[in-house]
């Protein structure tokens, strides 16, 4: 693997300040300057869309308890008897899911041509040995 | 007349008639097709069959039960939406090559479903693969070439393996109809290979993220919703109850979510989505209780529906902007509105939200799991239903018409694409409010009770949640940006190291090959020098011939005949 192929494993643009490989940088360019375009949803909007998004959170969490008490709930796996199990599992798995996403990127993130650079590099071979043949 | 003609029959007639008009009557043609399909499968009744006799062997090119008449209904649906969906297709387009081989596709994909026996499945299953392919190939960038003659590869592929599994088949048992095959025997392995590899099983899964997202915008709408689709049905013919598969399924459900959240291209992000949705079919599959088949063919028709409506939001982004890209895309909800609507109407279907249509779809395969005693797979299955909201419900939606705005500014698409996501998205709602319209026609009858608080209520706690731990990664800026970039997947292995294991033991062959060959070569001119020193005309037996050579094998003869007298 060249460094050629590798496509900023691991770093995250916009979560860090520019790194201190100014020339390796050079090649990540455009996701930069696309996370330092401005949000299409304006701030406003986002804050109470959040707000909302948070406080359903809390509904919904809080409604464990009387789920729990009236059986509204018809438990059919042991697990289900757990007060707040659903919204831990989804927190939670959502959690891993990202941070072990993030792992992947490190080990599988290629650059964008990493195919395309290959197959022209064999076709510009296959050309060559066809005008060795001929 | 109607009802007694092979569904596949009016699609390949449509396809003989499509290249002959034009323009609105070519239109016209195009939707005629599945209406008139529609109300052919209608009017057949369970049971119906038609059986033909072909080079000795009792085919049954057309079965129809309740299973087979539900994926029929389905194709005709799905391929109604997908021809609207088409229908602004112009010259430029190559319009006739698609419109034809969408025809022949839908119809392949009928007659597969309605094939009685594994002699009419494999001719259908190879015709899914060679009329799809035009679908990608029309695109015409070097890549979706590349990608089209791989897909094509593997699919041919697949259908000889399941000509294969049929002949030791019908060695075996003298018997070529499709029915419970099993996994006892070659025949059944080599059968559930074939068909585990249009099912996308983990490692045989990569042409569809590598094919899919090559498509035209319009062909991955058609591809979406019948090869997977086939091949869930043979599933649900062949294996049902088959343990591997809940495994299998399970594998299929978790793995793609992680691709999906690191993936750049949109509608690659859909072909993740689509195994990990395939694998709650397969796994339903697995299990094999009535309960859990019924929720499995009842996801597959719902898939067809919430993913369509996904990949025509998708390739309405690209036909209008070019792009699919989430690093190229953001801020179309100002421009396109509509577009984005219909597509959170198929963001909230397929996370199986309350009132749409996968909720109900997605609990009868949970319950079946429970039922069955498969406990471990159950949180797996949970994990991987939260997960699909985060790839399907939230970064589709978000990065294409949110996030940091792109500075495109387009119009939303043709009128006929909106009113194909439109038909899509009030299916979805629709099932989702009326479950009954579509589990009515489910293979076996179960009561089962969807809408009740307790599930409502823990099925909006894991969303919720899982769509608050999203937000707060987006607000600790933790969430993992959108990188122009490839993800290396199973694809890999045949794209990158088989060709150059092919160069590097090609090589060593080769370069032992030209040693051999100098070795044997140098032998017999080191052979031929020596016959040349000795019998040459400076050799030895050259210098007194002929009298000299004469006198002298004369001389040989009389000593040898000496000695053999003394002896």
């Amino acid at each position: 693997m060249t460094d050629r192929d590798r496509a900023a494993p691991g770093r995250d643009p916009s979560a860090d300040a520019p790194s201190a490989h100014g020339a390796q940088d050079h090649a990540h360019r455009p996701a930069q300057d696309h996370a330092h375009r401005p949000n299409s949803v304006p701030a406003p909007w986002a804050k109470r869309i959040l707000q909302g998004l948070f406080a359903l959170c809390a509904v919904l969490a809080l409604l464990d308890v009387p789920a729990l008490i009236l059986h509204w709930r018809h438990e059919e796996h042991p697990w289900e008897a757990l007060p707040v199990l659903y919204p831990l599992w989804g927190f939670v798995g959502i959690s891993v899911l990202i941070v072990i996403s993030k792992g992947l990127r490190r080990l599988v993130m290629r650059s964008e041509d990493y195919y395309e650079a290959g197959a022209s590099r064999a076709d510009a071979s296959r050309a060559e040995e066809g005008d060795h043949a001929g | 007349m109607l009802g007694s003609v092979p569904p596949f029959l009016i699609f390949f007639a449509g396809a003989a008639l499509v290249p002959l008009v034009r323009g609105p009557a070519r239109k016209a043609l195009l939707l005629l097709v599945p209406v008139v399909g529609a109300l052919n499968v209608w009017g057949l009744p369970a049971g119906h069959e038609l059986p033909y006799a072909f080079l000795g062997y009792d085919l049954l090119p057309v079965r129809a039960d309740r299973l087979s008449l539900l994926f029929g209904y389905l194709f005709h649906l799905a391929a109604f939406i997908a021809v609207i969906y088409s229908l602004h297709l112009g010259k430029k387009d190559h319009d006739t090559v698609q419109h034809t081989a969408g025809m022949v596709y839908a119809g392949s994909a009928l007659g597969a479903v309605f094939a009685g026996d594994f002699i009419t499945l494999f001719v259908f299953w190879e015709l899914l693969a060679v009329s799809s392919v035009f679908l990608i190939w029309t695109r015409r960038t070097p890549a979706a070439l590349r990608a089209g003659m791989r897909y094509l590869l593997i699919h041919v592929v697949s259908g000889v393996t399941l000509l294969a599994g049929a002949m030791v088949l019908a060695h075996q048992t003298g018997d070529l109809s499709f029915d419970f095959v099993g996994l006892d025997g070659p025949a059944g392995w080599l059968i559930f290979l074939a068909l585990g590899v249009k099912a996308a099983f983990p490692l045989a899964h990569s042409w569809l993220i590598d094919a899919y997202p090559e498509g035209t915008a319009t062909g991955t709408v058609f591809l979406s919703a019948f090869t997977t689709k086939v091949a869930v049905y043979a599933l649900a013919r062949g294996f049902p109850g088959t343990e591997a598969l809940v495994y299998i399924g399970a594998a299929m459900a978790c793995f793609p979510i992680f691709y999906a959240v690191i993936e750049n291209d949109l509608r690659r992000t859909l072909g993740y989505s689509m195994i990990n949705q395939i694998g709650f079919m397969v796994c339903g599959i697995g299990v094999g209780s009535a309960l859990a088949v019924n929720g499995a063919v009842a996801h597959a028709f719902n898939d067809v529906l919430f993913k369509g409506l996904l990949f025509m939001s998708m390739g309405a982004v690209l036909h209008m902007t070019g792009k699919t890209k989430a690093s190229e895309l953001g801020g179309l909800y100002k421009t396109m509105p509509i577009t984005a609507t219909l597509c959170i109407v198929g963001a909230a279907s397929i996370s199986a939200v309350p009132l749409f249509n996968a909720f109900v779809s997605k609990s009868m395969i949970m319950s079946a799991l429970i039922e069955d005693g498969h406990l471990w797979i159950w949180p797996a299955m949970l994990f991987a239903s939260a997960g699909v909201v985060e790839h399907a419900g939230i970064k589709i939606p978000f990065f294409a018409f949110f996030a940091h705005d792109s500075g495109i500014r387009t119009r939303e698409p043709p009128r006929n694409m909106l009113a194909a996501m439109g038909v899509a998205a009030a299916a979805c709602i629709l099932i989702g409010v009326r479950p009954g319209l579509l589990y009515d026609v489910l293979p076996f009858s179960v009561d089962y009770q969807p809408y009740t608080w307790g599930h409502v209520l823990t099925q909006l706690q894991l969303l919720a949640f899982a769509i608050g731990a999203v937000a707060a990664f987006h607000l600790w800026k933790r969430y993992p940006a959108e990188i122009p970039s490839v993800n290396l997947d199973a694809d890999w292995s045949y794209r990158r190291a088989a060709p150059w294991l092919v160069r590097r033991v090609g090589g060593a062959v080769a370069s032992a090959d030209a040693a051999f060959r100098q070795v044997v070569t140098g032998g017999v001119r080191s052979a031929l020098r020596g016959a040349f020193r000795i019998h040459g005309p400076w050799g030895v037996l050259a210098r007194s011939w002929p009298a000299g050579s004469m006198v002298l094998w004369v001389a040989i003869v009389l000593a040898a005949f000496l000695l053999f007298h003394f002896l």
